[in-house]
């Protein structure tokens, strides 16, 4: 079983505090892989393991953090994710295993 | 003037056991530790002045380097590690990267920092600050920074973190002499600082505990500080975890004893402690961050966000990435052959300075000093002929890492290689082997190194010599210009785009077979941001390339070229024959000295040595005359040759008069003869020679893909350096070659004679573009892959799916009586359909400590 990090009202009195964000009033949980291009979602928890999280954790692709999925490549796979001022690019694959929540879409335009 | 300081950490800062394993060493050492892509190498190449590979490239570091510098009169060493994300043990950089420093225990770290991902850098910071070695921090890219306006309070970082903090510009060698000086200050231990160390929170009582029962065991922790270790171990660190097992007797207690605590605690705070760790670190790096990094104008997309915008846009992308290959190919394949024309000359020159230094030749046989060295230089110059090609194939390349679009087309690439068991990143490794034509699988097997994943590396490994490198295009040339010349530019986008096809296929194929248990990697990497390459860097980076390919042209193909010419000289003909062609000569001899007499009998009888040297001189005045491009030049040549000898010259360039004629043209009838015995002796050798009886041997083999001995003859020694593939053919269609047939002529008459049809050709070509890697080629592929059996399997691996593929196409192509170029279409189209319904087979993956949880 996967341990969550944090308990679930936290995300919830982080959103809130963050002022800049419209307040959501249904929390929509899904996989990152699942955002569409353009949208917006903060990272609950990995479901991977090993070298694979690692990664994606020294990356800064922590719990708590704010993704943008800016596109998919042609071929529709890897994913091209923007956290701060870095471009991420990740497959699906990995993707698939970021459990996030979908956040009104803010940064992009 | 200083006197020599003691190298010692300074007090307070190192822990206990960071010094206890530390060995004793004269000078200081300095290692550049940082993130992928931070500007490591381009600092220690500005420290030390050497030329470390550098692009706008994550991961192009895979090994340590090291060099030094002077200051204040000591030699200072430093090490370039490969850049790395944590201080984990993941994947090989880490190890790399980790195992040194704490081997090595350096004087000084120089963190090197992305000042514009400064939060994203302050990870590894925090890590390698518990490390606990005297630290420094470089804060490169600051004009990318300001650029986006960014502005970075370094006093404050220096506060919070507790080392100096030094902005540099590595690109620009700003803040060379302020980090020199801070890297002298630090040895000399005259920095004091408190370094910053994490505190991990609700950890801390997890960490304690672990950390007191570590340092129990004091042959576990020698050489690392107790902190990290516990750390480490609290993230799972398997390499830990071994060190554990292995150097302590009740390790194996010890450790499932901490993993109990560890689980107790995780349920207890329900959470997972290494995402705890991890987030912990976050919220520091980004709480430092925001205390010292200040924007000076409101959020608006970078430049680089801009770019991608367009570059990675679905329908634009592929659109970019196409015109950039073609790019590549019209300016460094074709302009550089055009090019090519006007350095052969120069090269033409060489040749025959050095072939004036060596012994002249005999009148049938050649002094073996003179034929190795000849066949040598001959070798080496049609490798030397592609330097053009090659430069301007490097430099392109080298723009396109420096700016970073390299990255951009292994994250458009990446789904199709996927789909066959490669990597985004294996794209720069088939560029360089030639994807369309022209490349050399030498560097681009080299640069399969950066490619994170095994199994992808293995197999792009394996497949890089199938793309279409420098030496296999003679042939193909050939080829296409006596069999295809109807079809030209069908058959050469065939050649081009075949050879992708079968790489795929032979990838998709290793992969599902027999490099199916090696693990695999995700694809996770940081685009770098755009930057404008520099000249200088561009041009060096060509420079250095070339000059690999030069000293592999100078050692390997050198060597090869040896082992081949004896191969093909012994054990040679025997005494009888050649009794026979030396007879044959004689009277040719004969002939000509009797007519001389007769036309002019104040010349008196020739002596052999003085009608040797008249021969030789007058190969070398029509080679000089051929070289001396007319007019003027072609005065001085006659000017030297008159002064070098009156009567030869007399006879080389008679003048009206009759007599002088009729010898000049009884010299040339001489001339012929040497010639054409000389040849044929060539051919009889070759026929006796080891590799032509090997040829011989195969032929039973060969047949169903239609080569006969010659053929065979030549794919042999093309393995040693595919250029003399066409050298060798050259050398055995002999036939016409007096009537200054080419060598397309030469192959043709034969061909038709022989029967060898256009449906040979294509089995010949196909062979050709299958046929396995050449001798530097295989050996690079031991040194990357650190084994022989790996190095065998590259070799045999390609020669029998070529043969299969040929055999193929010959047998098929001959039972329905189809013409090379039907052929050629049938199987263009199984091909392309066999690898597509190929790459949806799914690979099964077996990912890198895949742990349930
Ligand atoms: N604008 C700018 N570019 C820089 C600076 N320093 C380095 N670069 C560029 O950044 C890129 C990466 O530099 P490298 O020295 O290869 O980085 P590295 O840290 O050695 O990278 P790895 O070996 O992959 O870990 C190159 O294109 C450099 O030209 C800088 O101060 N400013
Ligand atoms: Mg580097």
């Amino acid at each position: 079983m996967q341990i969550s990090f944090f308990k679930q009202r936290k995300p919830m009195k982080n959103a809130r505090k963050q002022s800049h964000m419209r307040p959501s009033h249904h929390r929509k949980f899904c996989r990152l892989n699942d955002l569409k291009p353009g949208c917006c979602g903060r990272i609950r928890h990995h479901h991977s393991s090993g070298a694979i999280r690692r990664r994606l954790l020294d990356l800064g692709l922590v719990p708590e953090t704010t993704v943008v999925v800016v596109c998919a490549a042609p071929l529709n796979d890897p994913l091209l994710l923007k956290l701060e001022n870095d471009q991420i690019a990740l497959r699906r694959r990995e993707a698939a295993l970021i459990e996030v929540e979908t956040l009104f879409d803010d940064s992009v335009s | 003037m200083k006197s020599e300081p003691a190298f010692s950490h300074s007090a307070g800062r190192s822990p206990e056991s960071a010094r206890t394993g530390r060995t004793s060493r004269k000078r200081p050492l300095v290692v550049l530790a940082g993130q992928q892509n931070g500007g490591k190498s381009t600092l220690f190449n500005t420290l030390t002045g050497a030329s470390q590979h550098i692009a706008n490239y994550p991961g192009v570091t895979v090994d340590k380097k090291s060099g030094s510098y002077r200051h204040h009169q000591i030699r200072i060493d430093v090490v370039d590690l490969p850049g790395t994300y944590s201080l984990t043990s993941f994947s090989l950089e880490e190890r790399v990267a980790r195992d040194f420093i704490f081997t090595s225990h350096p004087d000084v770290v120089v963190n090197v920092v992305d000042a514009a991902g400064l939060k994203r850098s302050l990870l590894l910071t925090l890590q390698l600050l518990e490390a606990g070695f005297p630290m420094i921090m470089a804060l490169n890219m600051i004009d990318v920074a300001h650029r986006r306006g960014l502005s970075i309070d370094v006093n404050r970082l220096e506060d919070r973190l507790g080392i100096r903090v030094i902005p540099t510009i590595g690109r620009k060698r700003q803040g060379k002499n302020a980090l020199k000086k801070a890297i002298w200050q630090t040895t000399t231990g005259e920095l004091e600082h408190q370094q910053f160390q994490m505190v991990y929170e609700k950890a801390e009582p997890l960490l304690a505990r672990v950390e007191q029962e570590l340092s129990r065991h004091p042959e576990i922790t020698t050489g690392y500080p107790v902190r990290w270790m516990a750390v480490r171990l609290m993230e799972e660190d398997d390499q830990i975890e071994k060190r554990i097992c292995e150097l302590s007797k009740n390790g194996h207690l010890l450790l499932s004893e901490l993993m109990s605590a560890k689980t107790a605690f995780e349920t207890d705070q329900s959470l997972n402690i290494s995402d705890y760790l991890a987030s912990c670190r976050e919220k520091t790096a980004a709480r430092i961050t925001r205390e010292c990094v200040t924007k000076t104008r409101a959020d608006r997309p970078t430049l680089t966000e801009k770019i991608d915008r367009v570059v990675l846009n679905r329908l634009l992308a592929p659109l970019f990435l196409l015109a950039t290959v073609y790019l590549i190919y019209d300016l460094s394949i074709v302009r550089g052959y055009q090019l090519t024309q006007y350095t052969w000359p120069l090269l033409a020159t060489l040749r025959n300075m050095v072939a004036g230094l060596l012994p002249d030749a005999g009148l049938l046989l050649d002094p073996y000093l003179r034929a190795l060295s000849l066949w040598i230089i001959d070798s080496t110059l049609t490798l030397l002929n592609y330097i053009p090609i090659f430069f301007i194939l490097f430099g392109l390349i080298a723009i396109l890492e420096d700016s970073g679009y390299m990255a951009r087309i292994a994250f458009i690439m990446d789904k199709l290689f996927y789909n066959y068991g490669l990597h985004g990143q294996s794209t720069l490794p088939f560029i360089l082997g030639g994807v369309f034509a022209g490349g050399c699988a030498v560097p681009g097997v080299m640069a399969a190194r950066a490619i994170p994943d095994e199994r992808a590396r293995m197999a792009t490994i394996l497949t890089v010599p199938f793309m279409n490198c420098m030496a296999k295009i003679p042939l193909y040339t050939l080829i296409v210009n006596i069999y295809f010349a109807n079809y030209k530019s069908w058959a050469m986008l065939f050649i081009s785009t075949i050879t992708i096809i079968v790489a795929l296929f032979a990838a998709k194929l290793l992969t599902t077979t027999v490099i199916r248990q090696m693990t695999t990697t995700p694809f996770v990497m940081a685009l770098p941001a755009y930057h404008l390459p520099t000249v200088g860097a561009v041009l060096t980076r060509a420079l250095e390339r070339v000059w690999l390919y030069v000293k592999k042209v100078g050692t390997i193909v050198v060597v090869v070229a040896v082992i081949i010419f004896v191969l093909l000289q012994w054990p040679g003909i025997n005494k009888q024959q050649m009794a026979g062609y030396q007879q044959q000569m004689q009277q040719a001899t004969d002939t000509f000295c009797k007519m001389i007499e007769t036309a002019d009998p104040h010349l008196g009888r020739f002596t052999d040595s003085q009608l040797l040297d008249l021969l030789n001189d007058y190969d070398d005045y029509k080679r000089a005359l051929f070289a001396s491009g007319g007019g003027k030049g072609k005065r001085d040549v006659d000017r030297k040759f008159q002064s070098r000898n009156e009567l030869f010259f007399s006879i080389l360039k008679p003048e009206k008069d009759e007599t002088a004629r009729k010898i000049s043209r009884a010299l040339k009838k001489l001339h012929s003869k040497r010639k054409r015995l000389r040849r044929e002796i060539k051919e009889a050798r070759i026929v006796n020679s080891f590799l032509g009886m090997t040829g011989k041997i195969l032929e039973p083999v060969s047949r169903f893909a239609g080569f006969d001995w010659k053929i065979n003859v030549a794919l042999l020694s093309s393995f040693a350096a595919r250029e003399s593939s066409v050298a060798t053919l050259g050398v055995l269609f002999r036939e016409g070659a007096d009537a200054n047939l080419t060598l397309e002529q030469r192959m043709d008459n034969e061909g038709r004679s022989t029967g060898f049809s256009s449906l040979n050709a294509l089995a010949l070509l196909l062979f050709f573009a299958l046929y396995p890697p050449c001798l530097a080629t295989a050996i690079m592929v031991k040194v990357q892959t650190q084994s022989y059996k790996w190095m065998l399997f590259s070799i045999i691996f390609p020669t029998v799916l070529g043969l299969i593929a040929a055999g193929l196409v010959y047998s098929i192509g001959s039972y329905l009586n189809a013409t090379g170029i039907q052929m050629m279409g049938i199987f263009y189209g199984v091909a392309l359909t066999t690898t597509i319904l190929f790459g949806f087979i799914k690979t099964g993956n077996k990912l890198k400590k895949e742990k349930i949880e």
